[in-house]
C-alpha cells in the first residue's frame, strides 16, 4: 500500500479528476495533462497491477464502431487508491512545506 | 474513417501474442488511439505507435519470446561450429571461395544494376523535383511510332515567353571541336546548355562560381580538363582557343572547373559552352524551326500541375515544326519528369546520356546468379554430406534437451558462419573482379561510385539469401527425426537423395551452358572475321577531315605516293557512317539507308557498279540530280529497270543514274543487305578522306600520312581509322569480353560442381564400404564395382547433359540474337560436344572416388567394427 509508482500515481489521479476512463481515454488526458505521449500498453499494465492492488475497480462497457465493436474496459478509482494518493500528497505537501521558505529566501 | 487501417501484420501480431483475457480490451483501446491519433497528428505517426505499442504488449506479456539463447548457451553453438568446420578444411575452403568468389560477380553484375538505379543520384531531389523533359513521339515510315528526348532549338525559348507555369529551360547539345590553349591543341567533344543550367541542376564545383556562367563567354571546364590543359597552372580566367566546324572560332574563358560525377549521369561532358554559341557555330536563327541538330530540351515548371496544361499547348509548335520538315513527322511533344526512367530501349536518338538497356542488364544478373546457385548447390550438398556423419551427435543433444529448434540453430549457424566469411573473401575478390568487369565494357564506373547504403543492403540480402539455401535443407533435416531412431543408427542418410542428386543435375547443367557459350563466342569470332562485306575492307583507311581545304591540301600531297592505289573524299561511309532517313518513290515513303559520297568513293572502297555508271561529281547535273542506289534498294521497293527512274531524297527530285552491288553494312544491325541510297556530296561536307593503300604495308603509309599532317596541320589533330578496325573493333571486344566471362564462369563452375560431386561419391563409397568388400570378397571385380557404384552419377549427369545442351542451344541463340544481327548459328556438334566434356569430367571424378575404394583391400573394410 505504500509503494506507489509515479505513473501509477498520474493514473490514479486522472481517475479522480475525470471518476470513469478507458485505457485510451487515461492516455488522451495523460498526454493532455504532462505534454508528452504514453504508450498504452504501458498504462494497461499499471491498471493491472493497481486492479491488484484493489486501488482501482473495472466492468466492461458497451462495444462502439470506433473499436471494431469490441467492448471497451472502464477503471474507475475505488477508495483505497484514493486514500492512497491523498496520502501520499499529504506527506508530500508537508515536505515541501518545510523546505518552501528557506526557497523563497535564496530567491529573494 | 474506415479507410486509416493500422498496419495488418501488426494487428495479426497482437492477436497471436496478447493473452485472450485480455486482447478485447487492448485491441480496442488500441484500435481506437490510432484512430484519435492520426486525427491529432498525422496518419504515419499513429501507424508507427500502433507498431511499437504491439512490440511493447510482446514485451510485458511474452517475456520468453524476447529472450535470446543465453551466451554460454551461443558460445558453445560457435565453439561447436568452429570445430565441426576445421574437422572439414577442405570442404570449408572449397566452399567459402566458391562462395565468395560467386558473390564477386554478383557484385560485378549489380554494378550494371546500380548504374541504372543510381541514376542521376547526386542531384538533390528538391532541387530538380520540378524538372521535366521534353520527348518527342515521331511517326516511323513504316510502323508505329519512336521516341526521342529532344525539340526543335528554338521551342524553349518561345514555349518559355508564350506559356505560363514555366520557370526556366535549359537545352543541351554536343559538338566535336579543336580546342587550343598555348601549344597544345586536342579534338574534343563540347557540350552547350543556357545559361540556367547550374541553377537547375547540381554540379558542384571545385574552383570558380556558378555565377560565371551567365556570362556569354564562359566555359566550364572539367577536372580532367583542367589537368589536360593547364596542368600546374590556376585554369580559371585562363582563355581556351575553339574551333568549330563552318570555320567558327570561338574564344572562351574558363569560369569554373567542375568536380567529378559518377558517369551514371543524364549530362556527361567534360567543356560546357552557352547554347547561344551553338546556334552561332550552325548560322541558326532565332526564327529556325527546320535544323535537324535538336537539343535536348528541360523545363523547371512552378508547379506539377502545369505538366497537362502545358502538353496541351505544344500543338502550336508541332504545327510549325510540320509544316518546315516533311521528312520527319512529329505526332506529339510531352514532358516527361527528369527522373523518370527511361533508359536506351524507350527512346531512339538523344543529346543525353541515358541509362543503360535492360538486357545486358538481365544477361549478366542471369550469370551471376546461375554461379551463386552452383556454389549454394555445393555448399547444401556438402552440408547434407556432413551432417549424416553427425546423426549421432544431434541425437544426443535431443536425449539431453536440445529443442528441434536449437538443432535447426545449430546447423544454421555453420552455414552463416561459412557464408559471413565467403562475403569477406567476396568483397576482397571484387576489388579484383569489378575493376576488370567495368574495364572490359569502357564503363567508366565503379565500386567507389556506388552509394554505400545500397551495397550495405545488396550484401545483407546476399548473405541472408545464400545462407538460408545453402543452410536451411540440411538444418532442417538433421532435426526431425526422434532421437531414439539416431541413437540406434536407425536413420541412414545413403549418400545421396532425390534433392542431393537434382542439385547436383542443375549444377551440371549450368557448367555445361557456360561452356557453349564459351566456345560459341570462340567461333563467332572466327565465323565473323569470315564474313563478305561485299567490298574489300582491308587495304582501306579513313582520315578525318574538318573542312574542304584539309582535304584538298592533304589530297593534293597524296597524289604521287607510290603506297596508293586511289585517294577519295566522302561525307558518309560503309561500316556504320551512315544515317537513315525517307525517300519517296512515287508517293510511297521508304525508310533506308543515306550515304552522301564524293569523289572517286566506288572505287576506293571496291564496291562494284552492277548496272548503270558511276555518278560524276564535276557535272551540276549529277550534283543537283542525281543518285546511285543498290539492289536491295531495288529489292525493296519492287523496282525493275531503274536506270532513270526518279526518286526524291530530302526531298530533291534525283534520277537513278546507277546501281551499285550490295554490301553489308554492321555486323550488330544487319544480316544482309540493307536498301540504300548514294547521293553525291559537295567537297564542303567532307568529313573522311579515304585512301586505298597498295601495298601490304599500311602501317608505313599511316605513318607518311601522318608526317605531311602534321607538317601542314600542325594545330590539328591527326586522326585515322582502318575501314577493318571500324567494322570490328567493337565486335572484337564484345566476343573477347564474353569468351572471358564464360570461361571463367566455367572454370569456377566446374570446379564447384566436380568438388561437389566428388564430396557425393566419397560419402556414397564410405557408407557402402562393406558392401564392396562384401562383393569383392564373393569375386566381385575392380570394374564390376565402378560400373555398379558409377551407375547413379552417369544417370545424374546424363540428365545434366541433355538439360545443359538444350537450355544451352536456346539461351545462347537467344544471347547472338540479342546482340548481332550476323552471327554463326548454334552448332548442334560444338553443344554435343561441350555435353560430352562436362560428362567427362564429372564421371572421372567420381571414378577417381570409387577406384579408391574399390581397389581397398576387402579385408581391411569387413574388419572394421
Amino acid at each position: 500500500m505504500n509503494n506507489i509508482g509515479s505513473l501509477e500515481e498520474i493514473v490514479l489521479m486522472i481517475l479522480m479528476k475525470y471518476e470513469r476512463c478507458s485505457g485510451v481515454e487515461i492516455a488522451k488526458y495523460h498526454d493532455e495533462a504532462l505534454n508528452k505521449a504514453i504508450s498504452l500498453p504501458a498504462i494497461h499494465v499499471v491498471l493491472k497491477r493497481m486492479e491488484k492492488k484493489g486501488w482501482v475497480s473495472s466492468e466492461f462497457g458497451s462495444p462502439t464502431a470506433a473499436r471494431g465493436g469490441r467492448r471497451k474496459r472502464i477503471y474507475w478509482a475505488s477508495s483505497s487508491g484514493r486514500a492512497v494518493v491523498t496520502q501520499v500528497h499529504e506527506t508530500k505537501a508537508r515536505l515541501w512545506d518545510s523546505i518552501k521558505p528557506s526557497f523563497e529566501y535564496v530567491r529573494i | 474513417m474506415s479507410e486509416y487501417k493500422p498496419p495488418t501484420w501488426a494487428n495479426r501480431l497482437l492477436e497471436k501474442i496478447c493473452p485472450d483475457d485480455l486482447l478485447e480490451e487492448i485491441q480496442g483501446d488500441l484500435f481506437e488511439a490510432f484512430e484519435w491519433r492520426s486525427e491529432i497528428k498525422s496518419l504515419r505517426y499513429a501507424r508507427r505507435k500502433f507498431c511499437l505499442e504491439v512490440f511493447m504488449v510482446l514485451i510485458f506479456y511474452k517475456p520468453n519470446l524476447m529472450k535470446t539463447p543465453r551466451p554460454s548457451l551461443l558460445k558453445n553453438y560457435l565453439v561447436t561450429g568452429l570445430r565441426n568446420l576445421q574437422k572439414n578444411k577442405s570442404y570449408v575452403i572449397i566452399n567459402t571461395f566458391g562462395l565468395g568468389i560467386a558473390l564477386a560477380c554478383c557484385v560485378s553484375a549489380y554494378l550494371f544494376v546500380a548504374y541504372n538505379i543510381e541514376f542521376d543520384d547526386f542531384h538533390a531531389d528538391s532541387k530538380v523535383n520540378k524538372i521535366y523533359s521534353i520527348h518527342s513521339h515521331l511517326l516511323k515510315t513504316e510502323r508505329g511510332t519512336y521516341e526521342c528526348i529532344s525539340a526543335p532549338i528554338n521551342l524553349a525559348p518561345n514555349a518559355a515567353a508564350d506559356l505560363s507555369g514555366i520557370k526556366r529551360f535549359t537545352r543541351f547539345n554536343n559538338e566535336q571541336g579543336y580546342v587550343r590553349y598555348g601549344d597544345h591543341t586536342f579534338n574534343e567533344s563540347i557540350s552547350f546548355a543556357d545559361s540556367s543550367f547550374f541553377d537547375m541542376f547540381d554540379f558542384p564545383l571545385i574552383q570558380g562560381s556558378h555565377e560565371s556562367f551567365k556570362n556569354m563567354h564562359s566555359v566550364f571546364i572539367s577536372q580532367k580538363m583542367a589537368e589536360k590543359y593547364f596542368r600546374d597552372e590556376n585554369p580559371i580566367g585562363k582563355v581556351l582557343l575553339m574551333n568549330f566546324p563552318n570555320q567558327t572560332e570561338i574564344q572562351a574563358v574558363v569560369g569554373g572547373v567542375l568536380k567529378k560525377v559518377p558517369t551514371n549521369s543524364t549530362f556527361v561532358f567534360d567543356m560546357l559552352l552557352r547554347e547561344e554559341h551553338f546556334m552561332e557555330i550552325h548560322a541558326l536563327g532565332a526564327d529556325d524551326w527546320k535544323d535537324w541538330r535538336d537539343p535536348s530540351t528541360y523545363f523547371e515548371l512552378t508547379s506539377h500541375d502545369q505538366v497537362s496544361v502545358i502538353n496541351e499547348q505544344f500543338d502550336k509548335y508541332i504545327k510549325r515544326r510540320n509544316k518546315e520538315r516533311t521528312d520527319r513527322v512529329v505526332l506529339s511533344y510531352k514532358l516527361e519528369h527528369f527522373k523518370a526512367n527511361f533508359g536506351q530501349d524507350d527512346v531512339r536518338w538523344s543529346q543525353v546520356n541515358l541509362r543503360m538497356s535492360i538486357i545486358p542488364l538481365i544477361v549478366f544478373m542471369t550469370m551471376a546468379l546461375m554461379i551463386l546457385l552452383i556454389a549454394c548447390f555445393n555448399m547444401t550438398n556438402t552440408s547434407i554430406a556432413m551432417t549424416a556423419r553427425r546423426m549421432k551427435e544431434v541425437g544426443i543433444r535431443k536425449v539431453i534437451g536440445a529443442s528441434k529448434w536449437q538443432v535447426v540453430t545449430q546447423f544454421l549457424l555453420e552455414t552463416v558462419l561459412v557464408t559471413v566469411g565467403s562475403v569477406f573473401v567476396g568483397i576482397a575478390m571484387s576489388y579484383i573482379i569489378v575493376p576488370v568487369f567495368a574495364d572490359m565494357w569502357e564503363l567508366n564506373y565503379g565500386l567507389e561510385d556506388l552509394s554505400g547504403l545500397n551495397m550495405f543492403l545488396t550484401l545483407l540480402f546476399l548473405i541472408f539469401f545464400t545462407s538460408l539455401l545453402a543452410g536451411i535443407y540440411p538444418a532442417l533435416f538433421s532435426s526431425k527425426f526422434r532421437p531414439v531412431v539416431l541413437l540406434k543408427g536407425g536413420v541412414k542418410i545413403k549418400g545421396s537423395n532425390l534433392l542431393t542428386r537434382g542439385l547436383i543435375s542443375v549444377q551440371f547443367a549450368l557448367s555445361v551452358i557456360v561452356l557453349i557459350a564459351g566456345v560459341i563466342f570462340i567461333q563467332n569470332t572466327n565465323f565473323q572475321e569470315q564474313v563478305n562485306f561485299g567490298y574489300d575492307k582491308d587495304m582501306v583507311f579513313l582520315v578525318n577531315v574538318k573542312s574542304q581545304k584539309q582535304y584538298e591540301v592533304i589530297e593534293n600531297r597524296l597524289k604521287n605516293n607510290t603506297k596508293i592505289l586511289e585517294v577519295g573524299g566522302t561525307a558518309h561511309s560503309l561500316g556504320g557512317i551512315y544515317y537513315q532517313a525517307p525517300v519517296t518513290v512515287d508517293t510511297a515513303h521508304h525508310e533506308v539507308w543515306h550515304y552522301g559520297i564524293g569523289k572517286n568513293y566506288f572505287d576506293v572502297m571496291g564496291l562494284e557498279i552492277a548496272e548503270g555508271r558511276d555518278l560524276n561529281l564535276e557535272s551540276t547535273t549529277d550534283l543537283e540530280g542525281s543518285v546511285v542506289v543498290n539492289k536491295a534498294f531495288l529489292k525493296k521497293i519492287q523496282m525493275s529497270d531503274p536506270l532513270m527512274k526518279v526518286i526524291s531524297v530530302h526531298e530533291v527530285k534525283r534520277r537513278i543514274v546507277g546501281v551499285v552491288e550490295d554490301h553489308i553494312d554492321n555486323l550488330f544491325v544487319s544480316n544482309e543487305p540493307e536498301p540504300s541510297v548514294f547521293y553525291p556530296a559537295t567537297p564542303q561536307q567532307y568529313h573522311y578522306l579515304l585512301v586505298r593503300a597498295n601495298s601490304d604495308n599500311l602501317l608505313s603509309l599511316k605513318n607518311d600520312i601522318e608526317e605531311i599532317w602534321k607538317s601542314e596541320f600542325p594545330d590539328i589533330p591527326f586522326q585515322l581509322h582502318f575501314q577493318e578496325d571500324l567494322l570490328f573493333n567493337e565486335i572484337r571486344n564484345v566476343n573477347a569480353n564474353l569468351k572471358t566471362i564464360f570461361l571463367f564462369l566455367t572454370f569456377l563452375g566446374g570446379m564447384l560442381s566436380a568438388s561437389g560431386i566428388f564430396s557425393l561419391a566419397t560419402l556414397n563409397t564410405e557408407k557402402r564400404s562393406k558392401e564392396i568388400g562384401i562383393r569383392k570378397a564373393l569375386g566381385a571385380s575392380i570394374q564390376n564395382i565402378m560400373t555398379l557404384m558409377n551407375k547413379e552419377f552417369v544417370i545424374v549427369l546424363t540428365i545434366a547433359g541433355f538439360l545443359g545442351a538444350l537450355g544451352g542451344y536456346f539461351l545462347i541463340g537467344i544471347l547472338l540474337d540479342e546482340i548481332y544481327a550476323y552471327h554463326i548459328p548454334v552448332s548442334v556438334i560444338s553443344v554435343v560436344l561441350c555435353a560430352l566434356l562436362i560428362f567427362i569430367i564429372g564421371l572421372s571424378t567420381t571414378s577417381i572416388t570409387i577406384l579408391k575404394g574399390a581397389k581397398a583391400n576387402p579385408v581391411d573394410t569387413l574388419r572394421t567394427e
